[in-house]
């Protein structure tokens, strides 16, 4: 090869590293993606907005007890018979898995609801683990021996 | 041909093509500023749907209150009626804070049952965004929580 | 001339003329490129404006230091402008001075209660403003420890322990008479020295705006107070037109909100006296009164102030007998 046609495939070598150069530049740090605002405001809220709303809510036949007051029953003595013959444990998860029904299920969002005291043997367990990112909230709730939790995981 | 012409012709050349390098960079800047300029408008319109769907969660013609302290995430269901018949009646003063939305309370327990608050759409929306927010609706009455979803459709020009 | 000193002087020409173009072409695109950027800076400070007056919305008693790419924001009743761009709000309910300046803002959101909450009132401000507060009344002390402690505040006991330094613009907020001038002051540009005469307690009185004229100050309109809110609120607004504007706002506000109260309590009074709980029933029925006489107040006005003033206090007793008898309360 002469000295000249080596000088050019040098400068064309050059002009192709440029060229990729510029792509990555580009594709990188010109293109930026949408920040996702709606979504960051959702996650921050939904998880601890449901599980929050979820706890006070009052039950229909039940004498009007509350989510906590059944959840900590259940954690405990488990006294409670509910109108309809549930304890307050199954009352509980009855409750749960039909407001669940109605918004998770209906938004098509997966999710894991727990309640325990020991979280390798959950009192009531509703939905399935989420396998990759979840949004987590965790509401502590006191009861006569230990602490009892209710957590929620929204996946996605 | 002269050698002043070829010359002449030379600088043409040279000329042409950089105004076509100009021009080939002056449409890739356009296109990049055309891009960032798109995403901006969602991200807008997103911080619009967000900051309408906060005003409805926080109207204090809606909101529950213990002793004047504002509960959050609560919606008194003794408001709810006439504030709905307020928000039709004042559709002006409410469009400037909910714009083009539709905002309706479903409750799903204990019992089933739903409220249209306020409506106002468009069919010339560029964007539409649905938020749900679960909230407590109380009874001051009985003083018990009933468990429901705050619809907030937002239509964007 | 020859052929070939033609060709040298068409040589030059051309490069002249070619230059030219594209120094033109250049120059042209830099220019709107930089009213362009102009445009995009205030669009987004108005953009951060409106996120304000949004969480405005939303949280009570909150102060905020938000930083801006330098600006002059002006503002006006229902109108934030910068420059070319605004934006109009049909019932805007923001204090602040007319002009501000700079690259911060200080932001506070107090809530106006009549006794139930109608509103959160926003306060925008600039660092760069000197407030002086002059007095020794309780409620003098009491507007001190509420204006947040991030705004360039003075509290002294007379006009005249005022101490001269070099500032962008002075408020004084006084609860004494406005007899002297400060001879601190009298250097500075009239337009930039404005006060506020506080005349009243904590639940209601008459302000006096006035705005600095040579070495004595000139009336600039009167007005009216109605909690510490609304006080709070003039000692930011520069003028009377400016605080009642806002204020007019406020209360078309609390007018709707009492709307939906009276139709609340008329529900609790319904269902008590179905229950037969006469005394529940007696409290719901006298504060439908006292609902009745804030519902005409959508306009504000010395009347309705007084109106206003009257009932809430009677309404909060009303709110606290419900609660003392277990009966559900009325807000």
């Amino acid at each position: 090869m002469r000295k000249a046609q080596m000088e050019i495939l040098g400068l064309a070598i050059v002009v192709v590293l440029i060229l990729v150069a510029t792509i990555f530049v580009v594709r990188f740090m010109v293109i930026k993606s949408p920040t996702e605002y709606r979504k960051g405001f959702i996650s921050a809220e939904l998880a601890s907005n449901m599980l929050s709303t979820f706890l006070k809510t009052a039950s229909k036949d039940c004498s009007y007890l509350t989510m906590t007051e059944l959840l900590q029953d259940c954690a405990q003595t488990r006294s409670i018979i509910c109108d309809n013959g549930l304890d307050s444990c199954k009352y509980a998860e009855s409750t749960a898995s039909k407001i669940f029904d109605g918004t998770f299920d209906k938004w098509n969002m997966k999710y894991e609801f727990l309640a325990y005291t020991d979280a390798s043997q959950p009192l009531i367990k509703i939905g399935k683990a989420c396998t990759a990112e979840k949004r987590s909230k965790l509401f502590p709730i006191p009861i006569n021996i230990a602490t009892m939790y209710a957590k929620l995981d929204i996946c996605g | 041909m002269k050698k002043a012409q070829i010359q002449m012709g030379e600088t043409i050349a040279v000329l042409f093509v950089f105004f076509i390098l100009v021009t080939v960079g002056f449409i890739f800047y356009v296109k990049v500023i055309k891009g960032n300029i798109e995403l901006e408008s969602e991200e807008l319109s997103q911080l619009k749907s967000v900051a309408i769907a906060q005003r409805a969660m926080f109207l204090p013609e809606l909101q529950c209150s213990e002793d004047n302290i504002a509960i959050d995430n609560c919606i008194d269901i003794l408001k709810l009626d006439s504030a709905q018949a307020l928000m039709r009646e004042n559709e002006v003063y409410y469009y400037d804070l909910l714009e083009f939305s539709d905002i309706s309370i479903s409750q799903i327990y204990p019992s089933e049952a739903k409220w249209n608050v306020y409506s106002r759409k468009t069919d010339e929306f560029k964007s539409k965004f649905v938020t749900n927010a679960p909230i407590s609706l109380y009874d001051p009455i009985t003083r018990k929580h009933g468990f429901g979803v705050l619809t907030i459709e937002t239509f964007l020009k | 001339m020859d052929k070939k000193g033609f060709e040298v002087q068409f040589n030059w020409i051309f490069v002249l003329v070619a230059g030219a173009a594209i120094l033109l072409f250049f120059s042209a695109i830099v220019i709107k490129q930089k009213s362009v950027a102009d445009i995009s800076t205030k669009a987004t400070v108005l953009k951060n404006v409106e996120a304000i007056i949004t969480g405005a919305g939303i949280s009570t008693d909150t102060t905020n230091t938000i930083s801006i790419p330098e600006s002059s924001i002006e503002i006006s009743c229902g109108r934030i402008s910068l420059g070319a761009v605004s934006k109009q709000y049909e019932n805007l309910i923001l204090f602040a001075p007319a002009s501000i300046k700079g690259n911060r803002l200080i932001t506070q959101t107090l809530s106006f209660n009549a006794p139930y909450k109608a509103t959160n009132l926003l306060y925008i401000t600039n660092p760069e403003i000197r407030y002086i507060l002059i007095g020794s009344s309780s409620l003098a002390k009491e507007i001190n420890k509420t204006l947040p402690s991030e705004l360039k505040k003075e509290f002294y006991k007379s006009l005249s322990d005022i101490k001269g330094t070099n500032n962008h613009k002075v408020r004084i907020i006084a609860f004494e008479s406005m007899t002297e001038f400060p001879k601190a002051l009298a250097k500075m540009p009239d337009s930039d020295v404005t006060a506020v005469r506080v005349n009243g307690d904590a639940e209601k009185g008459i302000i006096e705006f006035w705005q600095k004229e040579g070495n004595s100050w000139q009336s600039n309109g009167k007005s009216y107070y109605i909690g510490k809110s609304s006080l709070i609120g003039a000692a930011y607004s520069d003028t009377a037109e400016a605080y009642e504007c806002g204020m007019q706002n406020a209360f078309s506000k609390l007018n709707l909100v009492t709307k939906v109260n009276i139709d609340k309590t008329n529900k609790l009074m319904q269902k008590s006296s179905d229950a037969r709980q006469v005394q529940c029933t007696q409290f719901y029925s006298n504060a439908l009164a006292h609902l009745n006489k804030i519902l005409p107040s959508g306009t504000f006005s010395q009347e309705s102030i007084n109106a206003i003033a009257e009932s809430a206090k009677s309404l909060a007793e009303e709110n606290k007998n419900s609660q003392i008898h277990s009966c559900p309360l009325i807000y």
